[in-house]
């Protein structure tokens, strides 16, 4: 079994143990950010085969082709041998997009037992990466989960022990994406034990991903409307997470209304707290005196979802209410 | 002096130097670092491949 498939098996089944651990895959020959010269500073000088691959920053390293089930065990124990290791660091990131960038706040509380700064190299990084099948392995990657931009910025002024300090990374324009909604992000901490120079270590890490989040309501005026005279509906979208959010909103209008049928919009509705709101005016026909039940979806690129079904002229039933002490 | 008189004095002395009634819920110190232990630890595997 070639190294790709290796890779992907370990992160189903660190994912279905429900363990934090993500496998993140890198072209060699267009590296990002520098999270390959981690590699190579653990490493030190000379040659190597491929695939080179790490753990928390090179604190372990390995390279070339291990076979099966070499590959298998040898990822594994590394990965195994990381997770028993106590975190030395407190660490809070909000990764968002905006517009086509990942935007991140990362707070950093230090708790390594040294001051961390440019002399020991104290790093915090933002990954981006996306779960993506290769549509050819020989031409794009080969993993499911692919890096789409690397972003760090050093630790300075000095950070003493017991100390908190926050820090702002921006990715450039992404347009290497085809999923948003397979996006995700970590943030990582790493410096060098030894010094300015020798391997790095991570002294924590943590997932980066906020939840995309949003409310839809509607509202139809007058309630109840006479046959033959114009409803007013208002739609409102809100965006409640940290993510903009590409909004395809669908509102399937009563069949006894003109116009009725399917009415779509797509909006981009910003975080934090966008809301897109569209009214507009349907007459109800002429004679009709039933209900009229309206239903609108929402959907975004980012996962978050939502509906509401709004009915005008129902009947109203009255029931008995009930108190439970 | 009277008991009760005695036990007052007492018990002043005593809440002076710091002792406090049973009722009192006392306040434990966190061990360094446990702020730390307390935050999951991410482990990211990173491989560098060459497609093809």
């Amino acid at each position: 079994m070639a190294t790709g498939p290796v890779v992907d098996q370990l992160a189903n089944e660190y994912a279905a143990a429900g363990q934090p651990v993500v496998f993140l895959e890198q072209n060699v020959d267009a590296p990002l950010g520098n999270r390959i010269g981690r590699w190579w500073a653990a490493h030190g000088p000379g040659s190597a085969s491929l695939p080179l691959t790490m753990v928390d920053s090179g604190h372990q390293i390995s390279n070339g082709y291990l076979g099966n089930p070499g590959a298998y065990n040898t990822y594994k124990a590394m990965v195994d041998a990381e997770l028993i290791r106590p975190p030395q660091a407190d660490l809070a990131a909000d990764g968002r997009r905006v517009g086509n960038r990942m935007h991140f706040d990362v707070e950093l509380t230090n708790l390594s037992g040294v001051a961390l700064s440019t002399s020991n190299s104290a790093t915090v990084h933002a990954l981006v990466y996306e779960e993506h099948t290769p549509v050819d392995p020989n031409v794009d990657h080969i993993t499911g989960r692919i890096v789409r931009a690397a972003v760090s910025t050093g630790v300075s002024p000095a950070l003493a022990h017991g100390a908190t300090a926050v820090f702002t990374l921006e990715t450039a324009e992404l347009s290497n994406v085809v999923d948003w909604g397979k996006v995700h992000t970590i943030v990582l901490v790493d410096y060098r034990p030894a010094g300015s120079s020798g391997a790095y270590d991570v002294l924590q890490a943590v997932s980066a991903d906020t939840t995309p989040a949003l409310t839809v309501s509607k509202r139809a005026i007058p309630d109840p409307v006479q046959a033959g005279k114009p409803l007013t509906y208002t739609i409102r979208v809100a965006n409640t997470g940290h993510t903009d959010l590409h909004a395809t909103v669908r509102d399937t209008l009563p069949a006894h209304v003109t116009p009725t049928g399917v009415l779509t919009w797509t909006p981009t509705i910003t975080a934090p707290g966008g809301i897109w709101e569209h009214t507009f005016v349907v007459t109800v026909e002429t004679g009709y005196l039933g209900a009229l039940v309206n239903q609108v979806e929402v959907t975004t690129e980012e996962g978050a979802t939502g509906a509401t079904v709004t009915v005008s002229n129902g009947h109203k039933i009255y029931l008995p209410m009930a108190l439970k002490e | 002096m009277s008991r009760l008189v005695r036990v007052f004095i007492l018990l002043s002395a005593a809440l002076a130097l710091g002792w406090q009634p049973a009722t009192t819920q006392s306040q434990v110190a966190a061990p360094p670092g446990s702020a730390a232990l307390a935050q999951s630890r991410l482990v990211a595997l990173e491989t560098f491949m060459r497609p093809g």
